[in-house]
């Protein structure tokens, strides 16, 4: 770091000096931003350099989720109906849907950015604390998306697709809005399969994913190696396969044993539940510690 | 290992830091960028830097700043014998190889 880090603070407090000397307050603006920005991108590079499993498991992460987004964006278009034509304008449609993809492969991406960095190895306090951080960044930018960016949205993608509709559907709702509804018991502006509890339940627990989903591969990567690959990858597979494959026809179908908002947590629940399992049953990994 | 694996290799982003130090004999990181013309971006030259010294192209030492200056003195980095050598050995190369890929 002494020779990486050092020689960006050292240039850029000289750069800045001689532009305060010379009294160009604008240029030693730019010279401080784009410091930092220098600093940032330097450090990132490092740790990335001097962390070659840290890099692997960013990498592999990102072409997870990457194939994750893509899957869910097709998913949706493929439902929707043939007699809506909509040759020509597939991008600006899968640029509305790439929002509400990101809610669910932005945590299964970061878990297993998680479980690749930690797998077979025993966490010191730093790893740990860096694992809470991103969980808890997740779920704040999880909220931000799911409460304004996606109803927003997927709104765009309905008057895109069939023009100006009169009504909104409860995933055009904001959060406060859905709130509202489900606190006045106030039915839907159209008929859905589904009452509104259940898309407000659903988005609560989609913004909690990623903390659940972190704990999962946390406690999973941390055990002996063996099998825990495929438990990450049938647990993981699950999650995305209960939102992407699950029809709102089939839930109210699940509705008529359970109540809405208890099936909406039901994939955090599982997860939940087995990463409860695995840190109470199975041997911990003793080979190495991972910072 | 076959000899092949054992030669130095030299990127595009190393060999135009070797040329520039080549010139000029010693700069530090931000008259790199400045010399480049755009070629070089502050973000990545001082990790490209690094891993040259490491490679044991470049050599660094600390600028012997006035007494009366405040904030860290600066890094000045100077071509290695080595890494002169390797980049008189890839311009050669270059040369040679060059009127095949113009054809």
């Amino acid at each position: 770091m002494e020779r990486l880090i050092d020689p960006v603070i050292a240039d850029l407090q000289h750069e800045y000096e001689e532009a305060i000397r010379r009294g160009d307050v604008w240029r030693s603006r730019s010279i401080r931003v784009a410091g930092y920005i220098a600093f940032w991108k330097v450090a990132g590079l490092a740790a990335l350099s001097a962390d070659r499993r840290l890099s692997r498991a960013l990498a592999f992460a990102l072409s997870t989720g990457t194939i994750i987004t893509a899957l869910l964006v097709w998913v949706t278009l493929a439902a929707v109906p043939p007699r809506i034509d909509y040759s020509g304008r597939t991008t600006w449609l899968v640029l509305y849907l790439i929002p509400q993809a990101l809610t669910i492969s932005v945590p299964v991406c970061l878990a297993l950015g998680v479980f690749c960095r930690l797998r077979g190895r025993n966490p010191t306090g730093a790893a740990r604390r860096t694992v809470l951080a991103l969980a808890i960044g997740c779920s704040l930018a999880s909220f931000a998306n799911l409460g304004w960016i996606t109803p927003a949205a997927n709104n765009a993608f309905r008057v895109f697709l069939v023009g100006r509709p009169e009504v909104r559907g409860a995933n055009e709702l904001t959060i406060g809005e859905l709130r509202r509804r489900v606190h006045l018991a106030l039915p839907g502006e159209i008929p859905e399969a589904l009452p509104p509890a259940f898309w407000y339940h659903a988005r609560l627990a989609l913004v909690a994913a990623p903390p659940v989903l972190c704990l999962f591969a946390f406690a999973t990567a941390t055990i002996r190696r063996g099998r825990s690959g495929l438990m990450v990858l049938a647990t993981l597979t699950f999650f995305v396969g209960c939102y992407a494959f699950f029809t709102p026809s089939q839930v109210a179908e699940l509705a008529r044993w359970l109540p809405v908002s208890a099936i909406a947590w039901i994939p955090n629940t599982v997860v939940g539940l087995a990463t409860i399992a695995i840190a109470f049953t199975r041997p911990r990994a003793t080979e190495a510690t991972a910072g | 290992m076959s000899p092949l694996h054992r030669i130095p290799t030299l990127p595009p982003k190393e060999a135009l830091i070797l040329d520039l130090l080549a010139r000029e004999s010693e700069m530090y990181g931000l008259q790199l960028v400045a010399a480049s013309k755009g070629r070089l971006r502050r973000g990545t030259v001082y990790v490209t830097l690094g891993r040259m010294e490491e490679k044991g192209y470049v050599s660094s030492r600390l600028e012997d700043a006035p007494p009366d200056a405040g904030g860290l003195p600066r890094r000045i980095y100077e071509p290695t014998a080595f890494g002169r050598r390797v980049l008189s050995a890839w311009a050669h190369v270059a040369r040679r190889l060059s009127p095949e890929f113009a054809r």
